[in-house]
């Protein structure tokens, strides 16, 4: 199965997503810039970097949340165009601050703010410039790679450890505004000490479930969960320590399971749903039937398939992979 | 020096924009079968290629050459991102820490010395 390119795959809910995101975005600078200390630019170039960290932060906050409560499921279909306003805003911040405090330099601005004495009164020398530009950086690479072709071009794996990136860029941030911002008594440091903290904790406690529900899926046979936890039409994912995560897709009173990842291009099959009695990959809509977990004729992408019994209400998973398209009988519970 | 770095940046870029638009309007369709007949996205790749020239110069003769890519795996990457998470639950804390100690007015005098030390 296989699609042209197109410059944004529209959407509606994208449509609407990016609405509520570009006034939300909006509403932040203006109050920041409203009810801020300081002279207008230097308030300016603060609300910029100020918005793009707010937005940096939800951004990562996405992931885990969704993993924690399906209902956050939307935004992580959503999120790159999040992470393309944030590079836009980092920019924006960093073309501020070179047209402000570089302007009257005898260097270009940009000679000029890798030669800069980052001094702020008694920090003289602290090098807090660099992890921004390294931030900065990181950002752009990330957005200017955001298209489907790149993830195509480069491989997932290639695409996936670049944009691994972000994790880099975001310890980057917190360092540049600890050394910067912190030291001139902004009221931003709060804002910073407060939502950087709470992401990690939310990133901990995630990676701590997925931990536990792990180390409880160690047998032969492993308990997926029971058969009321599966929606109509949507998977439960199973993931295990040393194996591929699985999804099992409940349609029409009936289980099925296979890899949760989407032979095109690795996306997470196990969030998308059953359109026409087939998985649909919410990544670019691959399609895959339930029981041989073979796409639809004329395509030939295939993907591994999985054994289920049911035990009571439970649903038992050997996660041991079928080759792709083997023909799995689908389990009857209802 | 910074000049001299600024200088090899824009040369490193002009030679990225240079690739990229042959890359874009005479090599894509090779490369890429989901390229063929779609032009509007294009111009989209041309940051990326100015960036990732050297990339996509080594990527670029593997596909002429017919190499094949290997199977798509998620093990890595979920084991990459937990160490990333792992670290960045104790840098935050400590570049947090740090931030703060060194803006109270009792560190003061060893912010100076430390600056001044770097």
């Amino acid at each position: 199965m296989s699609h042209g390119y197109v410059p944004v795959g529209w959407t509606t809910s994208k449509k609407l997503y990016d609405a509520v995101l570009l006034l939300g975005v909006g509403m932040y600078l203006a109050a920041f810039v409203h009810f801020g200390a300081g002279d207008d630019q230097a308030l300016r170039i603060k609300a910029l970097g100020s918005c793009a960290f707010v937005l940096l932060t939800l951004v990562l906050a996405i992931g885990p949340l969704a993993r924690l409560d399906k209902r956050f499921l939307p935004l992580l279909y959503n999120r790159r165009h999040a992470g393309v306003i944030t590079c836009a805003l980092a920019a924006g911040h960093a073309v501020a601050v070179l047209g402000w405090y570089f302007a009257y330099s005898p260097l270009a601005p940009l000679d000029a703010l890798l030669v800069a004495d980052t001094g702020s009164g008694h920090l003289r020398g602290f090098p807090f410039i660099p992890f921004g530009m390294a931030a900065l950086l990181i950002l752009v690479l990330l957005a200017v790679t955001s298209h489907d072709f790149w993830l195509s071009f480069l491989t997932p794996p290639v695409w996936k450890a670049l944009h691994l990136g972000v994790y880099a860029a975001y310890g980057f941030v917190v360092i540049h505004v600890a050394l910067g911002a912190f030291q001139q008594g902004d009221a931003f440091a709060v804002e910073v000490s407060v939502l950087a903290p709470l992401l990690v904790g939310l990133h901990l406690w995630s990676g701590w479930r997925e931990w536990r529900r792990r180390k409880a899926a160690k047998a032969e046979w492993v308990l997926a969960g029971a058969v009321g936890d599966i929606a109509e039409g949507r998977a439960m994912v199973v993931r295990f320590a040393d194996a591929e995560p699985v999804a099992i897709f409940r349609h029409e009173g009936r289980l099925s399971a296979v890899s949760h990842l989407c032979a095109h291009q690795n996306g997470p099959l196990g969030e998308g749903r059953v359109i026409d009695g087939c998985i649909t990959c919410p990544w670019h809509g691959f399609q895959y039937r339930l029981a041989d977990g073979c796409a639809p004729p004329p395509f030939t992408e295939k993907l591994a398939t999985y054994r289920l019994e049911l035990r009571g209400l439970d649903v038992m998973l050997d996660p041991r992979p079928n080759p792709p398209g083997t023909y799995v009988e689908p389990l009857v519970v209802a | 020096m910074a000049h001299l770095l600024v200088e090899a940046v824009m040369v490193y870029l002009a030679v990225g924009v240079a690739l990229g638009l042959v890359f874009v309007f005479g090599v894509i369709d090779r490369v890429d079968h989901a390229a063929h007949g779609a032009h509007a996205f294009r111009p989209l790749l041309l940051p990326g290629l100015a960036l990732l020239w050297p990339l996509v110069l080594v990527r670029t003769l593997a596909k002429l050459r017919g190499r094949t890519d290997p199977a798509p795996s998620q093990r890595f990457h979920l084991a990459a991102h937990r160490v990333a998470w792992l670290v960045l639950a104790v840098l935050i804390p400590v570049a947090l820490g740090l931030g703060w100690a060194l803006s109270g007015p009792m560190m003061a005098p060893l912010a100076v010395r430390l600056g001044d030390a770097l």
